[in-house]
């Protein structure tokens, strides 16, 4: 009897599992189709053509490790485009991420004009990439500019300052816009704290908790999985920003500001060396990478899954 | 008595705070509105003044005409039919697979997961121009195809977000719509997707925003200027080395974010109502 | 095998399932295609009347430009005068503005499905026909196809790569200062003669800069690289080698003097730093125009723009002469070039547009020289009485440059914008005190042999 009804349940697993590896390739399906029809070739198109020398009119050269080679030990502008995204990345994450979360927060509660106020803090974000933003900042950081009239004012300095062509200070012009435009991390912020069951809340309002203990023991554990999200994210989009520099500082001066991206995209398309572009996009999928595998590896340790999914 | 003078007082501070902090959130963009207003001269001339000396309605009406006889009406129609099937497709096929891929154990799971990350760490700029080629092959040059049919195969952006998501969802809820008799499909469309609304809202207008202001893209494929994008004819107004209007190019931008706002406001209502009104017991 | 099995039955499982489960309508993928589906129809159908209109067999042309909102209104006019004359021919146009152009026609090259015809830059047009991909228009001049018996060798050669014509100038000009006669007057610095010496070009910058309190220019004439490659030519020699392989003047000496002078008036606060020229993205904000300096660096079909925003009369001057010079170093250059492409189907029907272009004196009309001055002496009779002061003294300044100039130098090698960039960042570091001038010297040799080296490997 025993044996019989082992035997039972093992064809019912299989039967689940069978199910299962059915259901899970069904709903995975847009993506899985869509990443062999669209993604995949030229994915691999892009890693074949880093062991070429291809200028887009003619056909690609076969150069082996060329590339690689030249990229780590003679291209000193290959250098300053990775300390300048380094340093990018590790200010302007965090401190967009900061300003997303405090905002969110502050934003969460049912007031009146929280959704006006939502909004106003979104807008920055939706004029990112468009022309106006560099004019714009130019009235902000200007030599002639609104912050330096400010300054002045103040007594702070007596001359203007150009921020934004001073090697010194246009990397800073450039995270303080990363840190001004949080408009998308903050309202993913807001939906995960909207997702925190407002019962929590009332059971620990009951047991005595102030809202900082509410926060720390409540809103934190909870949002954890959408604050990895978020980190994550915004670390890739961060090693791959090109927008901002592209727009407002070209990089410059003398390659201050040349994002990892930027620099890629003048060498694919400025100066027609794609073989070499793609070359640095592989060792930029290396990094990040690295840098993904180590937070995903990390978030075991502090990351809550109310429910955790089927690994 | 003095609790509700404090509470008055927090009130205060916090519309206080919001305020000031909000003006110089907004402010580039008060000063992009302005200058939409403003006469050729006044908008680099007196750059730092929020009220135009004169309020130049002209610049609307200049721009809105757009070029060589085909007007931003025609831009706009575009970017709507663009962006709006674009969201529907990325929201909707992304929440299918972020299910998959956070709901059901099945084999191969952890490999493809790691694929679809590991494609949103390739810099989309050496994707460009094999994508181009494969689409040309595809005969999809000058359509909107390129631009739409890939968001129906799911983002990973989107499929990661939503499956952090349906991961803060309990699973008791699965287990009771399981022993009710539903199957995958059926916990997926009763349980998950309900639960699931400040995500899918979020991602909408993600998506919507993304392809509106997408330059890159239109760039590339549309070939007829009958075709051309808003954000593509914004681009359209200047040349480093002629007389941009500038009047009219600021008018158009400014009119281009109306759009997005209001599909902001409009949905991210939803991302408040979403759980809490939803009676889930924790 | 049975993986792709699996895989089919899986696609067809889920549309199953999206149909099916529950009972949820869902938007479904068909509609969606269906839209575009209709659209896409549309379009066709009004490409068919329209075609149905004219008649039967017509040549298709495509043309692609960049521009501004001005440039595409004229052009679009000129394309419908063309297509009114010649009803065998139907042209597709499209057009971009400055950004996206070179990336577009980059990935238009790279799928085989260029233009017909398409606007060219100085910088790229050897790139292009050395790889094959434009159209030598030498025999079609023979044939008379394209009429250049108007034309002035000078305004035509700029075209030429090894010895072959592929590009058809749209409007010559030439790198040169405009300046403010008020400002000049104010400061009692006598206006700039075509004889002006960088002697002169100097102690105007410092005159200005004391007596008004303002900058004298906003950069050094010409920018970092017409500045440098006028100051080489003006010895005689050239910035690149002909083959394009390497840098050819062999005296590091001139660069070093050329970026000593401007370091000189930097130092002296006549000209700005390099942060406050960044900010100067713009005709509008150009220093000469606000009055925060008297002199800019320009091509000379750029004073139309700049006049406009300045709203006063502004003047063009010829880039600084050497006191000991062997040759002239300025140039007639050419603003911009349709090309054709060798992969045309309609190639006569394609030059036979670049001929209307550059002949009818109606379409000229309409063009009325935004791209700089027409190289047919005839049309530019016809546009002499049609023109606004700023054009005028763009057309006159160029007679100016004519009977001051030595031939062009062969167009830039494909290594240049590269070389460009570098050039620009020593011009920084100089500035910013980085580097000596010597030592720039060097390294830009350095660096830009190796660029030059490799890109001519391709």
């Amino acid at each position: 009897m025993e044996v019989a009804k082992g035997l039972s349940n093992n064809k019912q697993r299989k039967r689940r599992n069978d199910y299962n590896n059915l259901a899970g390739y069904a709903f995975i399906s847009p993506w899985l189709i869509g990443f062999i029809l669209f993604t995949i070739i030229p994915i691999g198109a892009s890693f074949i053509l880093s062991f070429t020398q291809y200028d887009l009119l003619s056909s690609p050269k076969w150069v082996g490790l060329e590339n690689y080679k030249t990229m780590f030990l003679h291209d000193e502008r290959y250098i300053s485009a990775l300390k300048a995204t380094f340093s990018y990345v590790f200010v302007a994450v965090p401190l967009r991420l900061i300003f997303a979360l405090f905002i969110a927060v502050l934003l969460v509660r049912d007031r009146k004009m929280v959704s006006v106020y939502r909004a106003a803090f979104y807008i920055p974000s939706l004029i990112g990439g468009s022309v106006a933003v560099a004019v714009m900042w130019r009235q902000l950081f200007g030599v002639n500019g609104a912050l330096n009239s400010i300054l002045i004012e103040l007594g702070v300095i007596d001359k203007g300052i150009g921020w934004i062509g001073n090697p010194h200070t246009a990397m800073w012009t450039l995270i303080l816009l990363a840190a001004w435009q949080f408009g998308s991390p903050m309202l993913i912020f807001v939906a995960g704290l909207k997702q925190i069951p407002t019962s929590y809340y009332e059971a620990a309002y009951i047991d005595g908790a102030n809202s900082w203990q509410r926060f720390t023991k409540i809103t934190m554990p909870l949002l954890t999985p959408i604050i990895f999200f978020n980190f994550i994210m915004q670390t890739i989009s961060g090693f791959m920003a090109f927008t901002e520099s592209y727009l407002i500082t070209q990089g410059g001066p003398f390659d201050r500001t040349l994002f990892y991206a930027l620099y890629l995209f003048e060498k694919a398309f400025k100066f027609y060396e794609m073989g070499y572009g793609c070359a640095m996009a592989w060792v930029l999928l290396l990094i990040i990478g690295v840098f993904t595998a180590l937070i995903f590896k990390s978030s075991n340790y502090w990351v809550y899954y109310e429910s955790k999914g089927e690994w | 008595m003095k609790k509700r003078k404090k509470g008055y007082i927090n009130t205060f501070l916090y519309h206080a705070f919001i305020w000031i902090f909000g003006f110089f959130m907004l402010y580039p963009v008060l000063w992009l509105i302005s200058s939409s207003f403003k006469g050729h001269a006044d908008i680099f001339q007196r750059a730092h003044h929020l009220i135009p000396t004169q309020w130049e309605f002209s610049n609307y009406i200049e721009g809105w005409k757009g070029f060589g006889g085909i007007s931003f009406a025609v831009f706009f129609k575009n970017s709507f039919i663009v962006a709006t099937l674009t969201t529907i497709g990325q929201v909707v096929s992304s929440a299918f697979v972020a299910y998959g891929f956070s709901r059901i154990r099945f084999k191969g799971k952890k490999i493809l997961f790691g694929c679809m990350i590991t494609t949103m760490l390739l810099p989309s700029q050496v994707l460009i121009i094999p994508q181009y080629i494969m689409f040309s092959k595809l005969g999809w040059i000058n359509s909107f195809k390129p631009l739409i049919v890939p968001s129906f195969f799911g983002l990973p952006f989107f499929i990661f977000l939503m499956m952090q998501f349906i991961q803060g969802i309990p699973k008791e809820l699965d287990e009771s719509a399981k022993i009710d008799g539903c199957n995958h499909m059926g916990i997926f469309l009763r349980i998950i997707i309900p639960l699931l609304v400040p995500a899918l809202m979020t991602s909408a207008i993600f998506a919507f925003y993304w392809r509106w202001q997408d330059f890159f893209g239109p760039l590339l494929y549309l070939q007829t200027p009958a075709k051309y994008t808003v954000s593509l004819a914004l681009r359209m107004f200047s040349d480093p080395a002629a007389v941009t209007n500038w009047g009219a190019m600021f008018a158009m931008s400014a009119l281009s974010l109306v759009p997005v706002i209001i599909l902001f406001i409009a949905f991210q209502k939803y991302i408040v109502e979403g759980i809490s009104t939803s009676g889930l017991k924790g | 095998m049975k993986k792709w099995l699996y895989l089919l039955i899986i696609v067809i499982l889920v549309m199953t399932m999206v149909l099916t489960a529950c009972g949820q309508s869902q938007p479904a993928k068909d509609t969606v295609g269906s839209t575009t589906g209709d659209q896409q129809k549309q379009d066709e159908q009004k490409q068919d009347e329209s075609k149905e209109n004219v008649g039967s067999e017509k040549a298709e042309l495509r043309i692609f430009w960049w521009g501004s909102q001005d440039r595409h209104d004229r052009t679009i006019k000129v394309i419908e005068m063309f297509e009114e004359k010649n009803p065998d021919v139907s042209i597709q146009y499209e057009f971009s503005g400055w950004d996206g152009y070179w990336e577009k026609v980059a990935a238009l090259a790279a799928a085989n499905n260029l233009p017909d015809v398409f606007q060219q830059d100085y910088q790229y047009l050897a790139q292009y026909a050395k790889k094959g991909l434009l159209e030598a228009l030498d025999p079609y001049v023979e044939r008379g196809i394209l009429d250049l018996s108007d034309v002035d060798e000078s305004s035509i050669v700029g075209g030429k790569v090894d010895g072959k014509l592929y590009g058809i100038n749209l409007g010559s000009n030439a790198p040169c200062i405009v300046y403010d006669p008020a400002l000049f007057e104010q400061a009692g610095v006598p206006e700039p003669t075509p004889d002006w010496t960088w002697e002169d070009y100097m102690n105007a910058a410092k005159t200005i800069h004391e007596k008004l309190d303002i900058y004298a220019d906003r950069t050094f004439p010409g920018g970092y690289f017409h500045g440098l490659k006028h100051y080489v030519r003006q010895h005689g020699q050239k910035l690149y080698s002909d083959d394009g392989t390497k840098l050819d003047y062999s005296d590091d000496k001139l660069f070093e003097e050329f970026f000593t002078m401007e370091l000189e008036l930097v130092k002296q606060g006549a000209l700005p730093m390099p942060d406050e020229r960044l900010e100067v993205k713009s005709v509008e904000d150009e220093f000469l125009v606000t009055k925060k300096a008297a002199m800019a660096a320009v091509h000379s079909n750029q004073i139309v723009a700049m006049t406009k925003a300045a709203n006063r009369p502004l003047k063009l001057a010829l880039l600084p002469k050497h006191k000991d010079q062997v040759k002239e170093g300025m140039y007639v250059k050419p603003s911009m070039f349709f090309a054709v492409a060798a992969t045309s189907k309609n190639k006569d029907k394609a030059v036979q547009f670049v001929n209307y272009f550059t002949n009818d004196i109606e379409a000229n009309k309409v063009l009325l020289a935004e791209r700089g001055v027409p190289i047919s002496s005839k049309v530019r009779e016809a546009l002499m009485p049609l023109l606004n002061d700023a054009q005028k003294e763009m057309f006159n300044f160029m007679e100016v440059v004519i009977s001051n100039s030595s031939p062009i130098d062969p167009p830039d090698p494909p290594g240049h914008p590269e070389v460009d960039k570098l050039l620009k960042n020593l011009e920084e570091q100089i500035l910013y005190g980085q580097l000596t001038p010597a030592e720039a010297a060097i390294k830009f040799r350095e660096e830009a042999n190796k660029i030059l080296a490799k890109s001519a490997q391709q």
